[in-house]
């Protein structure tokens, strides 16, 4: 029986669409093992070689890939809830009732969302303490540091905008609060210092920017809801994208 | 003579790369060496693979017992009492009792963005660098820690000891009842001039004054005292330090102010107040 | 006033709690290190 199963998993790695997708086998030599990681589009973004600490968990805690594995799963389940979910002040709240009892998995999905969100600012913020306690934003690597904290920022704000939409008690008057600390922002807010000097109002100030209006309405929920599903992500991406390549280009910190 | 000429990197059917860069040195990494290194397949890929399943599993696991909350839908009717920001903001939140929102809400952050951006300039010791350490980077890592705890600090008044109408709640109070409310908040330019007995632009003078004395004194004694630490920044790392560390220690100062003085603002101008 | 020296107190102690556990563990993992590398 193992003999017959041999002979087709044989045939089958020995045809010419095998080895068009899979370019090269298992077998455990250096240049192999190099091979795998060089020809796959998601490995070949580490390095072949990497320094011994980065696979100790003890040094890097695995925080910053957790991170990033929170982002994909918030992702993923972002995109099921969105099929559900449509940002009309109307129907969002009931929307968000059809997720929870009618949609097959509705609730376990949002609630992955939910719990994976605030997973994900709690894993930054504890990886940007690794990295702080690590010393590994000193020279060569500030610039680093910056994207990481520009990618706290965006993270946070991915998580205030997501809060918005459930459209509940909860949702609004969060965000209320929000924006009427925004309105206070010194320059351009309408409550804020220096305010009357230039010219701000009521609608033309950032509050105003933000929800499209002057209060927390349909206007606001769209604009939330365009920040919190492409706009934002669009930005993680690229930072992220900057925040590894400084990672290959100046090395896994790591004593040597 | 003719010298031979031979291809640096002859082509062959089973190369799928090219050259990407040309560095002295034996790897790209910068200052390392290539000693103890090892290969990221499958060392590193298993343990990225058994993490991803771990949190998958964990994740999952807990959404059946976690429930994301709803409450009733939004209306702009009823206000809910306390109103609480998420947790992450409610540092902010708990700030917006002792600052005004223009300081709370934007300020302060903006603030705390631009100092963590500034850390890796503003630190000039080489040590630590790629491990851990306390003893070799004492200041630093006491800094963080401490505006760590301001923070989770604020954070933890705003999830578990705020209740109704934002009054103080102790663990062990009934959190539906209203509390009383305290009267009394003054400001410190009226209590001084107050106190002293002095016109009332003379206790606004005072209260300035002791503003400027607060960040003179505390740029000038450090810089006086620890003089090789500012030798070694140079001034303008250094002012920007101490000023971004006045800045931070000044609120629990202004917080201590509130409990102890009742004091609302501190300075006093036209446009803001602190 | 009592309320209000309780409130002083446990924000002293809780700020202090929270930085002293940062600085452990900094100091933690640190003598971690040294032992391996003994």
């Amino acid at each position: 029986m193992s003999k017959l199963m041999n002979r087709i998993s044989d045939w089958v790695t020995s045809t010419p669409f095998w080895k068009a997708v899979f370019r090269h086998g298992y077998e455990d030599t250096p240049r192999n093992r190099a091979l795998t990681t060089f020809s796959n589009v998601l490995y070949h973004l580490h390095p072949v070689k990497t320094r011994r600490e980065s696979i100790k968990i003890r040094y890097t805690w695995c925080m910053g890939g957790t991170s990033l594995l929170l982002f994909v799963i918030l992702s993923v389940t972002g995109v099921l809830l969105m099929f559900y979910y449509v940002p009309d002040a109307r129907r969002a709240y009931q929307d968000i009732k059809d997720i929870m009892t009618v949609v097959s998995f509705g609730t376990t999905f949002r609630n992955v969302h939910r719990l994976a969100a605030h997973g994900m600012v709690f894993t930054v913020w504890v990886h940007m303490t690794r990295v702080f306690l690590t010393g590994a934003y000193k020279p060569p690597r500030e610039f680093n540091w910056i994207i990481g904290v520009l990618l706290l920022v965006l993270t946070l704000l991915l998580s205030w905008t997501g809060y918005l939409l459930p459209w509940d008690q909860l949702a609004l008057w969060a965000i209320t609060v929000g924006t009427k600390m925004a309105a206070a922002t010194p320059f351009f807010g309408v409550e804020g210092p220096f305010a009357p000097e230039l010219g701000i109002r009521p609608d033309n100030d950032v509050k105003f920017m933000l929800l499209g209006g002057t209060e927390v309405g349909q206007n606001a929920l769209l604009r939330f809801y365009v920040l919190h599903c492409v706009v934002l992500p669009l930005f993680v991406v690229v930072f992220l994208a900057v925040h590894f390549w400084r990672v290959r280009k100046d090395g896994f910190s790591g004593p040597l | 003579m003719p010298e031979k000429s031979f291809e640096v990197f002859p082509r062959s059917p089973k190369k799928t790369y090219g050259l990407m860069e040309l560095v002295k040195g034996t790897n790209p990494s910068v200052e390392k060496e290539p000693e103890d290194t090892i290969f990221t397949w499958p060392n590193l890929f298993y343990i990225e693979f058994i993490m991803a399943l771990a949190i998958t599993a964990l994740l999952l696991f807990l959404s059946l017992y976690v429930q994301a909350p709803l409450e009733e839908e939004a209306s702009t009717d009823t206000t809910p009492n306390p109103m609480k920001a998420p947790w992450y903001f409610l540092g902010l939140q708990e700030l917006l009792v002792f600052f005004d929102p223009w300081i709370a809400g934007v300020t302060l952050p903006v603030l705390i963005m631009i100092g963590l951006m500034l850390i890796p300039f503003l630190d000039v010791n080489p040590k630590g660098k790629g491990y851990y350490t306390f003893s070799e980077r004492k200041f630093a890592v006491t800094n963080y820690s401490f505006g760590m705890g301001l923070w989770l600090v604020l954070i933890v008044i705003g999830v578990w000891l705020r209740g109704l109408d934002w009054n103080w709640y102790w663990f062990w109070e009934n959190g539906h009842v209203h509390k009383p409310v305290v009267a009394g908040l003054r400001d410190l330019p009226v209590m001084l001039s107050k106190g002293l007995g002095v016109s009332d632009s003379a206790g606004k003078a005072i209260s300035d004054l002791m503003l400027f004395a607060y960040f003179v004194i505390g740029l000038v004694i450090p810089a006086v005292l620890f003089k090789d630490f500012f030798k070694r920044l140079g001034l303008l790392r250094y002012v920007t330090t101490m000023v971004m560390f006045l800045i931070m220690v000044g609120i629990p100062i202004k917080i201590a102010l509130r409990l102890v003085f009742s004091i609302k603002y501190a300075i006093i101008t036209p446009w803001f107040k602190i | 006033m009592w309320d209000k020296a309780g409130i002083g107190i446990f924000i002293i102690v809780t700020t202090a709690a929270i930085t002293f556990a940062i600085i452990g563990l900094s100091s933690f993992m640190e003598r971690l290190y040294k032992r391996k590398d003994k």
